[in-house]
């Protein structure tokens, strides 16, 4: 077994000073110079949001430790007013996660000394990601089951909120209850404003292509690939490539998940950019 | 399967969309899928979008409660509702 990856956790100030939470992983021994931009590489893993996040925390620091043993500076990272992040949860807009994911790179930069860096985002984490590929210009995006449209995400957390309110025997489901513009989904304090920015999103009608190699990863119970993944991939662009999974969702399971095969094919894709080559993230 | 009664499809979309350890002739018509399966909200959303992508059918909000999820038998109401056609030809 290899040693532990250093972990470091703390603090760094987004654009407007709120301080966002974050873990880094210090690459690790297969690095030949950790600190040397021309080999080593920095990723920042976007998570989710809501209940997805808490989910997903396990398996994306796995990721994490993964990616950190295969010579990458790692950074985990809390948007603003989820998880340990100062600010708050229910002034939050999409517009500020942009901000905050901007700031995770500058932090990444900081902390990996180097200039480039690898976008993983999961869920919302990956949808944001995808927006912002061409304003953040990333070496490398790996996208996790990205929310394709807004509209029906939202829709589902509703939904999802209703089901949850009925079984739980609450009196009304939680998303109703509103108090000043802030919405409850499942105890998860949102802004009205953040389910109308998360509806505007549709990742068919804008499709941009990252400018940079892209992975964008389905887990569900298909072997072969959905229609929107095939749709999504070529929308992507020629530099986009799609790895299909069979797994339960693990940003939906309460217990551990499988998240074994994925690490794998995400880890091979970013050590590829090291070689030179583009990665396909392939078996 | 040609002519398979919507009831089976439906048992077969829950097994493979959940990824259950168990063979859809297991799932009777009528048993509880979460007092005696132990669905959670979860897999009961994952159901909702398999009918979404399998057989086109949005539910809205107000047109969805759990009770209408109870059972294989209540889905296929649910279904039947929306497409009068669904499960009547392959």
């Amino acid at each position: 077994m290899p040693a532990p990856m250093p972990e470091t956790s703390g603090f760094f100030p987004a654009t407007d000073g709120t301080p966002l939470y974050g873990v880094y992983h210090s690459p690790g021994s297969r690095a030949s110079c950790p600190h040397d931009a021309s080999d080593g590489r920095s990723v920042v893993i976007a998570p989710p949001l809501f209940e997805e996040r808490k989910s997903a925390y396990g398996a994306l620091a796995q990721l994490a430790r993964g990616l950190s043993e295969a010579g990458c500076g790692v950074l985990r990272f809390d948007y603003r007013g989820s998880g340990e992040s100062g600010g708050e949860g229910g002034q939050r807009r999409w517009k500020d996660l942009a901000a905050d994911l901007d700031a995770a790179c500058a932090a990444a930069r900081k902390l990996s000394d180097c200039e480039q860096v690898t976008l993983i985002g999961t869920r919302l984490g990956a949808t944001l990601v995808l927006t912002e590929a061409n304003r953040l210009k990333p070496e490398r995006v790996v996208a996790i089951a990205p929310m394709l449209k807004g509209a029906t995400e939202v829709r589902h957390w509703r939904l999802r909120s209703k089901m949850r309110s009925e079984l739980g025997g609450a009196a009304a489901p939680a998303s109703e209850r509103a108090t000043e513009g802030v919405l409850d989904l499942d105890g998860f304090p949102v802004h009205s404003g953040f389910f109308d920015d998360l509806q505007k999103i549709d990742l068919f009608s804008e499709p941009a292509p990252a400018g940079c190699p892209t992975l964008l990863v389905q887990i569900s119970h298909r072997e072969n690939a959905a229609p929107d993944s095939e749709r999504l991939t070529s929308a992507l662009g020629r530099q986009a490539n799609l790895a299909c999974i069979k797994a339960l969702p693990f940003w939906e399971r309460v217990e551990d998940a499988d998240t074994g095969e994925m690490q794998r094919r995400i880890v091979e894709f970013v050590r590829a950019a090291r070689s030179g080559e583009q990665g396909t993230g392939s078996e | 399967m040609p002519n398979e009664r919507l009831e089976e499809q439906l048992k077969n979309m829950l097994v493979e969309r959940l990824m259950l350890r168990m063979q859809p002739a297991e799932i009777g018509d009528t048993d509880d899928l979460i007092e005696k399966w132990g669905l959670e909200s979860v897999q009961l959303m994952e159901i909702v979008i398999g009918l979404e992508e399998v057989f086109g059918i949005q539910l809205g909000d107000d047109e969805f409660s759990v009770k209408k999820f109870r059972t294989i038998a209540n889905i296929a109401a649910v279904v039947r509702e929306k497409d009068p056609n669904a499960g009547a030809h392959a």
